[in-house]
């Protein structure tokens, strides 16, 4: 098997790490293993339940269905950057507040996801919410209190 | 009396940390020495295993140790019947328990035949492939009705 390496730069939530990386390894290893950011979470590693969602540049992308070495040279945000236990995001607040969770386990994907949606989308009707939720699976909530949550984080982001 | 508890949403005292991705699962401990198990699985319903070599994983640098059936020696068996079924006159029942590697047969598509340690997940899932095995397929019976038959009753 291949041992081809590579030296890469990468920003994660303002932080800059330099690593050397197997090309074959997947960025969702390199956050969780390499950079102990296990906020990101694995869950089918073939980029069907939205657990490893991360912002990449601005896109909501799949960690699990990306390797480390491609970004070398990017700006990446993961759960850990939106807000901490004591300084939640408005959007982790709604989540709270609608109980939009309940193990948890999906939730990180699904805050990355929204939070791209919401920039994009302020003011987004149940459909919308719907539809951008779509390729996050969440087998505790049945959605029905995310939905609510992010319609109340829309509400309050836009005060 | 209080409506803590009746009456108004409770917010959850674990909520914070895992919206905040400061939860501790247990795919998230990394330890010290660390190892990472990657299993191979049955690719037939039903077949007598003849041979599965892992002399090739074993030699795999990264590879810590493989185990099959065989090396589980008297640890092998069969599991306990954990929730025993309720008494139904006449009718007896045939206790089918897990077992923790395939031995001699296989009984199900994944059912576990090897297990590789490795210093990485990577390195041990890329042994699996170097494991060879020889299992001959043999007919499955994959029908209810099928399985009550006088043929396939006894049978395991």
């Amino acid at each position: 098997m291949s041992t081809d390496r590579h030296d890469i730069s990468v920003t994660v939530n303002g932080t800059v790490y330099r690593r050397n990386v197997e090309s074959r390894l997947l960025l969702s290893d390199f956050l969780r293993h390499d950079l102990l950011l296990a906020g990101t979470h694995v869950g089918c590693e073939h980029g069907v339940c939205g657990a490893c969602t991360i912002i990449f540049d601005g896109v909501a992308i799949r960690s699990c269905l990306t390797f480390a070495a491609q970004a070398d040279g990017h700006d990446i945000m993961t759960v850990e950057g939106l807000g901490t236990p004591e300084n939640l995001h408005p959007l982790q607040e709604a989540m709270r507040d609608c109980h939009g969770l309940q193990c948890g386990y999906c939730t990180p994907g699904v805050l990355m996801t929204m939070k791209v949606f919401l920039e994009e989308t302020p003011s987004p009707d149940e459909a919308q919410i719907r539809e951008a939720l779509s390729g996050n699976l969440c087998r505790c909530t049945g959605y029905q209190h995310i939905v609510e949550a992010v319609q109340l984080a829309a509400q309050r982001l836009q005060k | 009396m209080s409506t803590r508890q009746f009456g108004a949403p409770v917010k959850r005292n674990e909520d914070a940390r895992l919206l905040s991705g400061q939860a501790l699962f247990v795919d998230d401990v990394e330890l010290p020495n660390m190892m990472y198990a990657a299993f191979l699985r049955a690719n037939v319903a039903h077949g007598r295993i003849h041979a599965i070599d892992v002399t090739a994983a074993r030699a795999r640098e990264g590879v810590i140790a493989v185990y099959t059936a065989g090396d589980l020696e008297q640890f092998w068996a069969p599991g306990p019947v954990l929730v025993p079924p309720p008494p139904i006159a006449d009718v007896v029942f045939n206790a089918r328990t897990q077992v923790p590697m395939a031995k001699d047969k296989v009984r199900h598509v994944g059912e576990a035949l090897a297990v590789v340690l490795a210093e990485s997940r990577y390195i041990a899932e890329d042994a699996l492939n170097d494991i060879v095995t020889d299992i001959e397929a043999l007919p499955a019976v994959i029908d209810l009705h099928q399985a009550i038959t006088d043929d396939f009753r006894d049978r395991a």
